[in-house]
């Protein structure tokens, strides 16, 4: 793995501000993904703005939409009442992929960010 | 000017197994590398240091994750329980002893790994979190979980011996686990792998 600094964001506009003082940042929400490839050199960031102290709010919005937080993890959004009432499908989806574990430690955010594969 | 510096240490500190832990490690270094290579915890085991094989599960304030994915910087401040953390005051966690009871293992590489696992599972269940052969996702997750549903629940541990039947035996007489009217026992419903 290539050496990186590490950063934890307290906030967007933080996460923003480390993001931007180095060319290969690259955020860290659980690190599911993010690390594995890291070992592999696949990615080879040289800082990590770490996002999972950000918004884990699940919360309907005025419209009757979905917004959920950035550092929401997997398993709490598919278990979130709201989510498995009004949105089954995001529930289901969920559940349905990788394990309890990694559920536990993904994140919305960084599902949003992940490389293509 | 970033790619030759040498990397910085980052001071950490964490709650293991109830104990304090504070030094200075690489930013790299993973939980379950620092739980083994550095603090000489070895109960947790690398399998396949990618996430698949659950083998490295330890709890994380009592949610289970895969240590090998997690950087050990991103869970300062946490309390992480491994295996050797399970006993109390010399006595076997019950899920141990009726692991031993029911051969939940045969070489025991994945048992340390089961056993968070298990832990960390049913607390997931007694809140009320859903699986995916959940029937209804509306209504409140029952504890009744037939052996199906927590073979589904456990499947991010991987047992290469086939201790599967032990291992679900174990966990249904440790966490009092009511089985449905008419479910079939383990043995009964025996499958083989995909």
């Amino acid at each position: 793995m290539t050496p990186f600094t590490y950063h934890r964001a307290a906030d967007v506009a933080g996460a923003l501000r480390l993001a931007g003082q180095s060319a290969a940042s690259r955020y860290l929400g659980g690190g599911t993904n993010l690390v594995d490839l890291m070992r592999e050199t696949i990615e080879r960031p040289d800082a990590l703005v770490d996002v999972s102290g950000l918004s884990q709010a699940i919360e309907v919005d005025a419209r009757g939409g979905l917004r959920i937080g950035a550092a929401a993890r997997n398993s709490a959004v598919a278990a979130h009442p709201v989510v498995r009432e009004r949105f089954p499908l995001i529930a289901r989806a969920l559940l349905a992929g990788a394990s309890g574990q990694i559920r536990n430690m993904a994140t919305t955010g960084g599902n949003l960010l992940q490389r293509t594969r | 000017m970033m790619a030759n510096t040498p990397p910085e240490k980052n001071p950490m500190e964490f709650t293991i197994n109830g104990s304090p832990v504070q030094a200075t490690f690489d930013p790299r270094t993973s939980l379950l590398d620092l739980l083994r290579d550095h603090l000489g915890l070895t109960g947790s085991k690398k399998g396949c240091n990618q996430g698949a094989c659950g083998a490295c599960t330890v709890l994380v304030d009592g949610e289970r994750i895969n240590s090998c994915l997690a950087l050990a910087v991103q869970y300062q401040g946490r309390r992480i329980t491994t295996v050797e953390g399970l006993a109390e005051a010399g006595e076997l966690h019950p899920l141990q002893r009726a692991f031993v009871v029911h051969d939940g293992f045969q070489c025991g590489y994945c048992t340390p790994g089961q056993l968070c696992s298990a832990i960390g599972m049913m607390g997931e269940a007694r809140r009320g979190m859903p699986s995916v052969v959940t029937q209804d996702l509306a209504a409140p997750v029952a504890m009744t979980l037939d052996r199906e549903e927590l073979r589904e629940r456990m499947s991010g541990n991987l047992c290469r011996c086939g201790a599967y039947n032990g291992i679900v035996d174990a966990i249904v007489e440790t966490f009092d686990i009511g089985i449905p009217e008419g479910a079939a026992s383990g043995s009964a419903t025996r499958r083989e792998p995909a």
